[in-house]
């Protein structure tokens, strides 16, 4: 799968600064990278779908949807892409991490309102990711 | 009887084999009376004693018919008896077919398909220079007005002892009362002079036979007129091993036991006669008369102490009933009042101290526990935490839904390897199950009572060995035997018991009222928790965005400025970025603070060290680095939600930790154990450290939010939101937090739970 298609990382992320600093996390180690977004969770279904992407980072507040709805919908599916799955957001609710988790993602972090822990965290989640 | 009891291994023998006797088969009367009995569908004799004879002048024949037997007039008055009530004995005059004018003084009575006509002797009907005393209606008048003046239950015991010896004529008469396990207590007693005093002694349950109390609940006068007298038998055999035995339960002269003819020989009693006081069906007590010599009872005088007997038992009962009821309105308003307090009263388990003097008073005890999942709480003289765990295991065991409230005045007895060691054993304990939400059982214990009973004889005494094998005996001796009784204590009475239900009633309907009103505003607050949950998640995620945003953007602005970033704009951009991440710490302060306040509490045991060591691990990680030292000092549980507590301790330690400038920081957690101001035991946590202190008059006030003592920027930042997450987590769990400390040396941090 990932032979004939360059590996690529997708944000589904309505923020643009947020989706900005995390091009830029993810630029830094890995350039080739193919960086895909979608600021919806139609889009987002759409570009999983057609990339099958070697890591999402998942917002869960979008706009007219919310990050529990691609999740549901993956693991119905295209359940095998959940592990590259992690549930990226503002929310450090303790109840919306273990609800991501019971739905399959991979992985929860809160984002940091530290710029760079933020990117951070992103680095080291593609490095684990792509590697 | 002898051959039942020597058949080895079968009956054990004691005087409880006496309870077998068919006494009311007797199938012959006491010499001093004489017997017909007649088949009640055609009024023909079937059976009558050898010593008709002595009345009649001849012997009838079986068979013969009533009207053939007795003079006209004779047999309308007991063709009337047999058209009347049944179970009756009625006295009569009775002439018979062959007399001229002479009459007899008789009784007769239906019982069971039979009509029994009973004769006196003709000279104790001779009138007596006492006839006039021994008029009834006199009689009763007398003994009325004395009744009526006693004041006191004593005193109408005695005055009762007094008017019937007055009446019988016996030297000796005694009140006789059976307690609970059937023993009786001379309670009342009129003697002769110069003969021992019986008054105050006890005798055991088997010096009457149960069947002999049945009997006295239905014939209630009973008498023997000399115990030396031959008993003259009845023809046919209608014995109780005859083919048709004759019931004489309500017979006048019925022959006599002769197990009880030798217990009154070995007393030296010559005659005797009982009338039972019956009070609402049951055998109260005995009026009990003794003779020393013979003293056969006229029906006249029969009749007397009969309805005597009547009226002392309603007197009694009265008097009792008076005394139950006011002692029932007096533990009534202690009754109310607790219903009142535990209205008043978020958890009964809490409120014991307060509960407690009134619970004694209701039932009378000297000391109350409340049990319920969470352990036990006491008030007064209980038993030892290990005795109680045995008496809860066997109530549950026994728990019987038909009468729920047990009691017992022998722990000892009733409850398996149960040991009460402590200095003032409880030996008594009625128990009230509840199984409310606050608490399982209400458990009431009384001290021991060390008694002295002082009995008629050795009461243990009752088989002896003779050469033909052992038979039973009533005692030789009835000389005072004293017995001092230990591990017991005083009785429950019927009003204890009968207020032990009430309680239960009011409380377990209070306690489900209360646990639905609980339930239904758990319900409410339920759905406010989730209004607030969803503002709380509204807060943290639209409030922190924009914050995120400046940080970005302050961040964003610096790396694309890059070589025309001057020093003064990068001050103010840092400014900017600490202000908003200064700012985005309260906003996470303020969501744990809202989150610490939701949500049920599910409380449980917990292990003080496994929940102080996950705080602690989750604070400092594992293992614990070097130059920080976190102690659990003592082993407990404690009852409260995990995950409140494990908050708790986390923040506690994360300050001890925080505000903290020694070269190894240390941290002790654990407990110790003061006394309520209500005199309770109370279990005190405190998590202590030897950090930079606090100073006396800011002990209060670093509970308030976001109240910090240092700058922002010192001792690692964090929202100042901690101990006010503490301090709700201590209010939910209906405790109390505060701090004792000394600057430069430490602070403790000191709560409890509930």
């Amino acid at each position: 799968m990932q032979n004939s298609i360059p590996p690529s990382v997708c944000f589904i992320e309505d923020c643009d600064l947020d989706y900005e600093m995390g091009t830029m996390a993810v630029r830094m180690d890995h350039p080739e990278v193919q960086i895909l977004r979608a600021k919806n969770c139609r889009e987002g279904r759409a570009l999983i779908e057609k990339y099958l992407p070697s890591l999402i980072f998942l917002d869960l507040n979008l706009a007219n949807c919310n990050g529990f709805e691609v999740l549901q919908t993956l693991k119905e599916q295209v359940p095998d892409i959940l592990p590259c799955v992690v549930v990226f957001s503002t929310s450090s609710n303790p109840g919306d991490r273990v609800q991501a988790l019971a739905l399959g993602a991979s992985d929860f972090h809160s984002k940091s309102a530290d710029p760079d822990q933020y990117l951070m965290t992103v680095r080291q989640l593609t490095a684990s990711f792509l590697k | 009887m002898k051959d039942r009891n020597q058949q080895p291994g079968k009956t054990p023998v004691d005087l409880t084999n006496c309870d077998r006797e068919p006494i009311h088969l007797a199938g012959a009367v006491q010499p001093s009376g004489a017997l017909l009995a007649f088949e009640l569908g055609d009024l023909t004799l079937q059976y009558m004693s050898q010593n008709i004879d002595q009345w009649l002048g001849f012997t009838p024949e079986v068979g013969a018919e009533l009207d053939a037997l007795f003079a006209p007039e004779s047999t309308a008055a007991l063709r009337r008896v047999v058209k009347g009530i049944r179970e009756v004995v009625r006295p009569l005059k009775l002439r018979m077919a062959n007399a001229a004018d002479e009459s007899h003084s008789a009784a007769a009575h239906l019982y069971r398909g039979m009509l029994l006509v009973e004769f006196e002797k003709p000279e104790l009907d001779e009138p007596t220079p006492l006839a006039e005393d021994l008029s009834l209606p006199l009689q009763l008048t007398r003994a009325n007005q004395r009744l009526q003046r006693c004041t006191e239950l004593e005193q109408l015991y005695q005055v009762i002892a007094d008017e019937m010896r007055h009446i019988s004529g016996f030297d000796r008469v005694m009140l006789y009362r059976f307690a609970e396990d059937n023993h009786g207590e001379v309670i009342g007693e009129s003697v002769v002079e110069g003969i021992d005093s019986f008054l105050g002694l006890h005798y055991p349950a088997t010096d009457i036979p149960e069947q002999a109390r049945r009997l006295y609940v239905l014939n209630t006068v009973r008498s023997i007129g000399d115990v030396n007298a031959t008993p003259v038998p009845i023809m046919p055999a209608c014995h109780a091993d005859a083919r048709h035995p004759l019931d004489l339960s309500l017979s006048c002269f019925r022959a006599v036991s002769p197990i009880h003819i030798e217990y009154l020989r070995n007393m030296g009693v010559q005659a005797s006669m009982s009338v039972s006081i019956v009070i609402e069906g049951r055998l109260w007590g005995l009026i009990a008369c003794h003779h020393y010599s013979a003293k056969p009872l006229r029906l006249e005088e029969r009749a007397a102490c009969e309805i005597m007997g009547l009226v002392i038992g309603n007197y009694l009962s009265a008097r009792e009933q008076s005394e139950v009821n006011s002692a029932r309105n007096r533990r009534r308003k202690h009754y109310h009042k607790i219903l009142d307090l535990v209205t008043r009263t978020p958890a009964i388990w809490q409120a014991l101290d307060m509960l407690g003097p009134e619970l004694v008073k209701i039932v009378q005890s000297s000391g109350v526990a409340i049990c319920s999942e969470r352990g036990v709480q006491t008030f007064g003289s209980t038993p030892t935490p290990k005795g109680m765990a045995r008496i809860i295991e066997t109530l549950n065991d026994q728990l019987n839904s038909e009468d729920p409230v047990w009691s017992t005045h022998s722990l000892v007895e009733s409850v398996p390897d149960y040991n009460d060691d402590s200095s003032v054993k409880s030996c008594g304990c009625l128990a009230v199950p509840l199984f409310a939400p606050e608490a399982n059982w209400l458990l009431f214990f009384r001290d021991e009572f060390v008694s002295e009973v002082s009995w008629g004889g050795n009461p243990d005494k009752v088989a002896i060995e003779t050469s033909d094998g052992i038979r039973l005996s009533p005692r030789l001796s009835f000389e005072e035997w004293k017995v001092t009784v230990h591990n017991q204590s005083r009785r429950w009475s019927q009003i204890d018991r009968e207020m032990a239900s009430e309680l239960r009633s009011g409380l377990v309907e209070l306690l489900s009222l209360r646990a639905s009103e609980l339930l239904r505003v758990n319900d409410e607050l339920g759905k406010l928790n989730a209004d607030l949950d969803s503002f709380a998640y509204a807060a943290s995620h639209d409030l922190r965005e924009p914050l995120r945003g400046i940080n970005q953007t302050v961040y964003l602005l610096k790396h694309e400025l890059g070589a025309d970033l001057t020093d003064q704009i990068g001050q103010r951009l840092d400014t900017l970025g600490n202000l908003s991440s200064r700012m985005d710490e309260l906003i996470q302060g303020l969501l744990k603070l809202s989150r610490a306040g939701q949500g049920n509490l599910e409380k449980e045991q917990v292990d003080l060290r496994e929940v102080a060591e996950e705080a602690s691990e989750m604070v400092v990680g594992r293992p614990i680095p070097r130059g920080i030292d976190v102690l659990v000092k003592n082993e407990c549980t404690l009852w409260a939600d995990y995950l409140c507590l494990r908050e708790l301790l986390t923040n506690l330690i994360q300050n001890a930790l925080k505000y903290n400038e020694s070269d190894v920081k240390r941290v002790e957690i654990g407990s110790l154990e003061a006394s309520s101001p209500h005199g309770q035991a109370e279990n005190i946590y405190y998590v202590k450290d030897n950090g930079i202190g606090i100073a006396v008059d800011m002990v209060e006030e670093v509970f308030q939010i976001f109240r910090r003592l240092h700058l922002a920027e010192d001792y690692g930042g964090g929202s100042g939101a901690g101990l006010t997450i503490c301090k709700k987590i201590v209010t939910r769990h209906g405790g109390k937090i505060w701090i004792e400390s000394e600057p430069g040396t430490g602070s403790t941090v000191f709560f409890t739970l509930e």
